[in-house]
């Protein structure tokens, strides 16, 4: 742990639980509850290739901010999507989590850590690893995503459809 | 001898379904398709330096595209004159020459062989180091249109200028709308894996029956969401993006598609689903800056949807991005999406593309994974018993009355554009060229 600032057991605990209640929250596809997770201006973003620097002049493979993510909430299972005829499932797994040295100007405190995931979708399971870099400010007792990067190991590699977000 | 005749495949209203199962049929497809047609290999922005070379397959045959030091761009097989390694094995880079890392038989970047290690032990070989069977031999044919790199396995067939047709103006307008004339790729592409034979997804281009249906959801979704907020709600751009395709089928219709001698289509010319975009005020100014007036409003009235080039690419005039089709196995494709910026051009123009390509062509859009899902549906459907054929009959009592000045044409939600892919497929399945 190289911690920049001095953290309490608590902050740590807590900042932990807030990451395993994001995985669960789409684990069960609670899109409404996962949203409430992310600031007024919070977004999700999967680049496309780990060196990527810009979510707007270069391709992502998600940069969602929560007006599309509200549309997305909408069209998760919608009946007239035919991708959406099957179940989705998914399990995610957070560990490694830390403080880099390097922290955003701003107030947030970045944290990242490792996930594996498996996604089970139309008879066929997948497992995706990388690392996620959080952006937090704090609120009332706990925590609002400012920013949540995820940097699949294969992000430019060759994708198959991922309907929900890891 | 394969166990098939073309003819019994292709009627005038529908196909045997074995086109898109058969793996034959793939074989031959690579033969006498993909090894003859010109193929798109890439953008010789994407090798902007001597030294510079990019990586692709036409089909399953590694080429590398790559730029030498007088400035020509080369296409070259991707294999050691020696015992046959890929010799580039990164998507792209930089190097003084190539270098086979089995042997180390070295390259100039044109392909010819420079030198080979322990050169004594081919004395009185017969070894010669000139000869071209040592060599990357280059492609047989190479053609470099606006920056737009095409190749073709074969010497012989047309010249790309009559393989092209009236899809040049899709390319020329391409460039045209960059205030210096010139495009220029950016980023690594998107590569998406589709369960499908690489026919369901150019056919899918042109196919103006399907966004109303198969892409409701997202529509329906962004219009609910914008029901709930509060009056005076400022239009998101993503709106301007997302709803074109739940349009009628009337402006499909109205849209009309356009069929070319090749296989090539296109649908729009004058109006297309990219028509309702707000102009960007700094790019209107770049471009009356560079082109004046009236030629300005002439590139911008030029609106063509997606223009198919058959059978190896897809680019639109609106929007700065295309999609490469790369066959891997009868039911496996992967579509690569490129995109680009117009040089002299604003930010917010690749903004925009990008925005787009992300809603629409990301393996995890809203749009991309609905039309994957069609294919894959496509072929779990045709294992069934019931009957062979797949039908492409709409429209075909209008195909007679098509304009044939620059291509047949019909109403936008005509099967013309299926009709025209497997005409020209038939031609080249039964002979290997096109022509006939």
């Amino acid at each position: 742990m190289h911690d920049l600032m001095p953290l309490t057991i608590e902050d740590k605990h807590r900042i932990e639980g807030f990451l395993y209640e994001e995985a669960l929250c789409l684990d069960e596809a609670r899109l409404d509850d996962w949203m409430s997770l992310y600031s007024e201006d919070g977004v999700y973003w999967m680049p496309a290739s780990p060196a990527q620097t810009c979510p707007l002049t270069e391709i992502s493979i998600l940069y969602e901010d929560q007006l599309l993510m509200d549309i997305r909430r909408r069209n998760l299972g919608h009946a007239l999507s035919p991708s959406m005829d099957y179940p989705i499932r998914g399990s995610r797994i957070i560990g490694n989590i830390h403080l880099p040295k390097t922290q955003p100007n701003g107030g947030a405190i970045r944290v990242c850590s490792t996930f594996h995931a498996q996604l089970y979708y139309r008879e066929e399971t997948t497992h995706f690893a990388g690392k996620y870099t959080h952006d937090l400010v704090a609120k009332a007792e706990s925590y609002s995503i400012v920013r949540k990067r995820v940097d699949l190991i294969n992000a430019d590699g060759v994708q198959r459809n991922l309907l929900i977000y890891i | 001898m394969v166990s098939f005749e073309i003819s019994d495949l292709i009627q005038e209203n529908r196909i045997d379904k074995s086109v898109y199962l058969d793996p034959e049929i793939f074989e031959l497809e690579m033969q006498n398709i993909w090894a003859k047609a010109w193929i798109f290999i890439g953008h010789d922005s994407q090798v902007p330096h001597a030294g510079d070379f990019y990586t692709t397959d036409i089909g399953r045959s590694p080429v590398v595209m790559v730029r030498a030091k007088d400035g020509q761009v080369h296409v070259l097989h991707n294999r050691c004159g020696h015992k046959g390694a890929k010799v580039a094995g990164k998507k792209c880079g930089n190097v003084a020459g190539f270098r086979c890392p089995y042997h180390g038989w070295s390259y100039k970047l044109d392909g010819a062989l420079r030198g080979v290690p322990n050169r004594h032990g081919y004395e009185n070989t017969d070894f010669d180091i000139k000869d071209p069977q040592f060599s990357m031999t280059p492609l047989a044919r190479v053609a470099n249109v606006r920056g737009f790199v095409f190749a073709s396995l074969s010497p012989e067939g047309p010249s790309i200028e009559e393989f092209l047709g009236d899809a040049i103006a899709t390319i020329n307008n391409v460039a045209d709308r960059a205030p210096e004339g010139e495009i220029e790729i950016v980023c690594s592409p998107l590569r998406y894996e589709h369960d499908c034979n690489w026919k369901m997804f150019v056919e899918n281009l042109n196919d103006a029956m399907h966004p109303m249906v198969a892409h409701a959801s997202v529509g329906q979704a962004a219009k609910s969401y914008l029901a709930d907020q509060p009056e005076g709600t400022v239009y998101p751009k993503e709106a301007e993006i997302i709803f074109p395709f739940g349009s009628s089928y009337k402006f499909f219709d109205e849209m009309k598609v356009t069929a070319l001698k090749y296989g090539h289509s296109y649908m729009g010319g004058q109006s297309s689903i990219h028509t309702g975009y707000s102009d960007i005020p700094d790019y209107m100014d770049a471009m009356e800056a560079a082109y004046g007036d009236t030629k300005t409003k002439e590139i911008l009235s030029q609106n063509r949807h997606n223009t198919i080039i058959y059978p190896s690419f897809t680019l639109k005039d609106a929007i700065q991005a295309m999609r490469v089709v790369r066959p891997v196995s009868v039911d496996k494709t992967i579509i690569e999406t490129w995109h680009f910026r117009l040089k002299g051009a604003p930010d917010e123009m690749l903004k925009r593309t990008i925005l787009y390509s992300r809603l629409i062509n990301s393996n995890a859009s809203m749009v991309g994974p609905d039309d994957w899902d069609c294919y894959r549906r496509m072929h779990e459907g045709l294992q069934s018993h019931s009957s062979k054929w797949v039908d492409m009959r709409r429209g075909l009592s209008a195909d007679s009355k098509a304009t044939q000045s620059k291509g047949a044409q019909s109403f936008g939600t005509s099967d013309l554009s299926f009709r025209n892919q497997y005409r020209v497929w038939a031609k080249y399945m039964n002979t290997g060229t096109s022509d006939a």
